[in-house]
């Protein structure tokens, strides 16, 4: 009894774990980790915030409150009556303003990844299985797109279709998630071709194909689900990316177009300015300063606790 | 040995540099739309007609390509797109010397910062001093260059008329301050975070092997482990960053440069995007390609320097990281 005890006093983490299959046990790692608990946390808040606040703020992004701005002679600054952020010169409430744009980061951010995953994902698979030309075709292109800043490319592409009536579709928000995710998928491709290669070696995979399981199933049934973990992290890790490409984007005035508002926007538009009005560029410097600390915390976390080897070094 | 590598390495450069630009060009020329009729403008059509000539943007693609390429390497950039004319070479020739300052003294910045927060976190790790170097760092994170450029606008307000903010210079101070200081603050934010992110996690890796272990068991004192069998083993990961920093470097100075007009390549950028000239927007895209295509070279040629494995070929270099 006395060792038992013994052991029960012992760290959790020199505990043989139980297991409870590889998502619980992830996620509980996740949980276990402050940084990445505190990353989730803000993440969670940034999008309940981003839901609830446009409902519950009287105003909406494109509303302009004339005579304020009229009597007042410029734009409203904070605390105003009404106006809990101030206004823009047209009267915009900023605080609505503001919370347009974290909706469009977040969209922006989730849509890319989702596009990122839609190409990198079955590209990889394809690649690292079939190898061939396919595979010599993607890792050449893969290396001159790894050479070279992504948001060069994400902007060339974004100036070479957002003026086309297609990509107006949304206010932009189309040529942003194609931008972003043409790009962007490279990466998750290399992850995954290389995960496939080395789970191709392993002797259960082997054994599948000598009894004859036909490969599309082997690739969905047996490499899918052991690369999800990668997939996931990459996933995570690519949003503050994709955020910080969505605003610049925005800010070169590439991205989203009026009237809808993005952080990027609200900053080019406030820049000029800042020195006299301070308070139209703060809001959303300091959301997106948030967010990107949120999902940098988060997908760290997310490393961690799918590499468990890792996390225990750190 | 180690300058066979570093010939091979430097001529794959070329390849790189060619795909790039296919790339680019394959973007911007297939994309809908043309250049001429933009933002109201309204051309008769024998005129659109006669710069499409001009430009000889009615040649199949492939051709076009091959005569822009073949221009490019001569060093001629063409003419500008937009309604006054230029040559693109000359605007260039202006701003790059700026830009040039500005990024590099942003890296070295980023570096002699990034590295000694790194290397506190991860010595110091679960202290008070460890947390606040690791909040610092990740407080850097959040400050991607537009907004701490707008951060330092207004910190140092300069005295014109408006209401004065917490710190405002003697007008002497003020130009220097102004055109070089901030700026070079406002774009190291991001990459020192980075270096020291990634300086924390590859000193904690090595923290923990076996031969750093040996070392502390056979009597060395701590500061004799980090130098000879820390710094070096634990600055192979930090070199991988070099060309994810250099992009933010890139990125970085075309919103910088716009914040604080500097008369510098990224400002350039700015305009050609705004304008959406074409012509201008290559050749800055192809001057960046080739930058960063030599600094990864040059990136791979001191891992061969740091680590004779590397560039025997009995271990590969770490691949570069993603997302840069």
């Amino acid at each position: 009894m006395a060792e038992i005890r013994a052991a029960d006093r012992r760290e959790p983490i020199d505990l043989p774990e139980r297991s409870h299959g590889y998502w619980t046990d992830a996620f509980a790692r996740l949980l276990r980790s402050p940084a990445g608990v505190a990353g989730l946390a803000i993440v969670i808040g940034l999008i309940v915030v981003a839901v609830v606040g446009p409902l519950v703020v009287p105003y909406t992004y494109y509303e302009q409150d004339i005579p304020a701005v009229i009597a007042y002679g410029g734009p409203l600054p904070p605390l105003s009556p009404g106006h809990l952020l101030g206004t823009d010169s047209l009267g915009r409430d900023l605080l609505a303003r503001t919370l347009d744009g974290a909706q469009v980061s977040l969209t922006v951010a989730l849509v890319a990844q989702l596009v990122v995953i839609a190409i990198g994902v079955p590209v990889g698979l394809v690649a690292g299985w079939r190898g061939g030309i396919v595979e010599t075709g993607l890792m050449r292109f893969t290396d001159v797109i790894a050479t070279f800043p992504d948001l060069l490319f994400i902007v060339m592409i974004s100036a070479a279709i957002v003026d086309t009536p297609f990509f107006r579709i949304l206010n932009g928000l189309l040529a942003t998630f194609v931008a972003i995710g043409l790009i962007a998928w490279v990466g998750t491709a290399r992850l995954v071709r290389a995960q496939t290669l080395s789970l191709k070696q392993r002797d259960d995979i082997e054994a599948a194909r000598a009894i004859g399981v036909p490969e599309g199933r082997i690739v969905r049934r047996y490499i899918l689900p052991q690369a999800m973990g990668p997939i996931a992290v990459a996933t995570s890790l690519g949003i503050p990316i994709a955020i910080l490409a969505e605003s610049t984007l925005s800010f070169l005035g590439l991205g989203v177009q009026i009237p809808r508002a993005s952080w990027g926007s609200l900053i080019d538009a406030g820049i000029d300015a800042i020195t006299l009005t301070p308070w139209l560029v703060f809001p959303p410097m300091i959301a997106l300063g948030v967010a990107l600390i949120g999902f940098t915390l988060l997908g760290d976390g997310m490393r961690d606790a799918f590499d468990p080897r890792a996390s225990r070094r750190r | 040995m180690l300058l066979g590598y570093a010939i091979r390495r430097v001529l794959w450069v070329v390849p790189i540099v060619l795909g790039a630009s296919i790339v680019a060009f394959t973007i911007m020329h297939v994309a809908p739309g043309s250049p001429w009729n933009r933002e109201g403008r309204q051309l008769s059509p024998e005129m659109v007609e006669r710069l499409t000539a001009q430009f000889g943007l009615d040649q199949p693609l492939p051709v076009q390509y091959l005569v822009w390429l073949s221009r490019i390497v001569q060093g001629d950039f063409g003419l500008g797109m937009s309604t006054d004319r230029y040559e693109v070479a000359e605007v260039i020739g202006h701003a790059i010397g700026p830009t040039l300052l500005l990024c590099v003294s942003a890296f070295v910045l980023a570096v002699a910062v990034g590295v000694p927060l790194g290397l506190v976190a991860a010595l110091r790790h679960r202290t008070t001093i460890g947390h606040a170097a690791t909040g610092l760092a990740l407080l850097g994170m959040a400050a991607p260059a537009f907004a701490l450029a707008g951060f330092l606008q207004v910190v140092f307000t300069p005295d014109y008329g408006a209401p004065p903010g917490p710190l405002t210079l003697p007008p002497e101070l003020e130009g220097t301050l102004r055109g070089w200081v901030l700026p070079i603050v406002a774009l190291a934010g991001l990459p020192m975070a980075q270096v020291a992110r990634h300086t924390k996690g590859s000193v904690l890796e090595v923290l923990h092997t076996d031969y750093v272990r040996t070392a502390h068991s056979k009597g060395l004192r701590e500061e004799q482990v980090v130098r000879v069998h820390l710094l070096r083993n634990a600055a192979i990961p930090v070199v991988t960053i070099a060309g994810s920093i250099l992009a933010l470097l890139i990125t970085g100075s075309i919103v910088v440069e716009r914040v604080f007009d500097v008369p510098g390549l990224g400002s350039v950028y700015y305009f050609a995007i705004r304008g959406r000239d074409y012509t201008l927007l290559m050749a800055i895209t192809m001057i960046y390609a080739v930058v960063v295509a030599l600094a990864n070279a040059v990136v791979d040629i001191t891992y061969g320097v740091i680590d004779p494995r590397i560039r025997d070929g009995s271990r590969a270099a770490p691949e570069s990281m993603p997302g840069g």
